[in-house]
């Protein structure tokens, strides 16, 4: 029976919550990155054109060319399946591969070439460059309507967790706050993407995902300070070992909500810093999720 | 024969009412122990155990809109 319970709650847990807007955001991400593709091409395109026109040699650009449609494809199936760790691998490699051709036609544009090629780029690259802009227009707004409903919805699952929790009695002041984050986030999306400005975009990434970990770890404290008097007051066989366990775990875990307080403003190292909060958070939230199965134990 | 099977059935009843009795005895007994001190305790700490579950996912990098480290576009 004690079995059984633990499976049909290991079995509920491996149905987590899913965003119904994931697979619009990264089809929103696909849109601008073949944008850039669709540049890029473009722009080789007409440089070729004009080292023909002025006679002047030109680097053979076709094999990054390839290498770029291939991983813009992965970049398409991984977004079209919805599959979300394939496709941030899929966008760095997209990433990488644009940088390569980038710094080869950076070195190709001191390589023997003449004034006039020169001229040439300048003048027939200005319409390349409008149509970018304007491809990556559409693909913004793609996105702001799909980032505006994937937090809507995760603010919505944050309330439903709170509300839950507060029917408990649980203390829920940090969860609420860092909703409150997420609320605040929110209104910045429409301005942010309407400015077309990338490193703005970006930042409402840097900030989304310092929300979303700080809320996680603010409902484990919630839980434990809920559970610990509980468990301290009842009969299960390893209470001693869960209230030691809780105890380590949620000053572990007030260490790092402090340590990586929230914040509006998006320096130059807050990716980082996210990087390492998310490494340490994850840690402490499978040490969190080991405690079920003490607890299911000890029943 | 009619009879035999309506003895076979009452005797099924009957273990049942011993087997619910049984259960229905060790209950309480469960909870009296459970809530020691905190009478309200015992019953939520049937319901805690669920409460250690959070999701491991990571959320989207938004890399599609990093800006480019060289600025090649």
């Amino acid at each position: 029976m004690k079995n059984l319970v633990l499976a049909l709650v290991l079995l509920a847990a491996s149905f987590a919550w899913t965003n119904n807007a994931t697979t619009a955001m990264m089809n929103a991400e696909y849109e601008y990155a073949a944008c850039n593709v669709q540049f890029a091409k473009d722009f080789v395109a007409m440089r070729e054109n004009c080292a023909l026109l002025h006679d002047v040699p030109m680097m053979d650009s076709a094999d990054y060319i390839a290498d770029i449609d291939e991983a813009l494809g992965d970049v398409e199936h991984a977004a079209r399946d919805g599959n979300q760790p394939e496709f941030g691998g899929a966008m760095w490699d997209l990433r990488a591969r644009m940088l390569s051709l980038g710094l080869a036609v950076l070195g190709d544009t001191f390589a023997n070439k003449s004034v006039a090629f020169g001229n040439c780029v300048r003048e027939d690259g200005e319409p390349i460059k409008d149509a970018l802009e304007t491809c990556r227009h559409e693909a913004m707004r793609a996105g702001k309507d799909a980032a505006t409903e994937y937090v809507g919805n995760e603010i919505e699952y944050g309330n439903s967790q709170i509300a839950e929790l507060d029917a408990m009695g649980a203390d829920t002041m940090g969860m609420a706050r860092a909703v409150g984050y997420g609320e605040e986030l929110k209104a910045d999306m429409g301005p942010a993407f309407d400015s077309g400005d990338e490193k703005e975009v970006s930042d409402l990434y840097q900030r989304h995902s310092r929300i979303l970990l700080l809320f996680r770890l603010e409902k484990m404290i919630s839980v434990m300070d809920y559970a610990e008097p509980i468990i301290g007051a009842g009969n299960n066989r390893n209470k001693e070992r869960l209230l030691e366990d809780i105890a380590d775990l949620k000053g572990d875990t007030e260490d790092l909500a402090s340590d990586c307080a929230y914040s509006t403003s998006v320096d130059a190292n807050y990716g980082l810093k996210n990087l390492e909060c998310w490494n340490e958070g994850l840690a402490l939230m499978g040490r969190f999720n080991s405690l079920q199965a003490v607890y299911w134990g000890g029943i | 024969m009619n009879a035999k099977i309506l003895i076979v059935v009452l005797l099924a009843v009957s273990l049942m009412f011993v087997g619910c009795a049984k259960r229905g005895g060790e209950t309480p007994a469960n909870v009296s122990q459970n809530t020691s001190g905190a009478q309200t305790a015992g019953t939520q700490e049937t319901d805690i155990g669920g409460l250690f579950s959070i999701d491991t996912d990571k959320p989207m990098e938004g890399t599609g809109y990093q800006v480019p480290a060289d600025g090649e576009q």
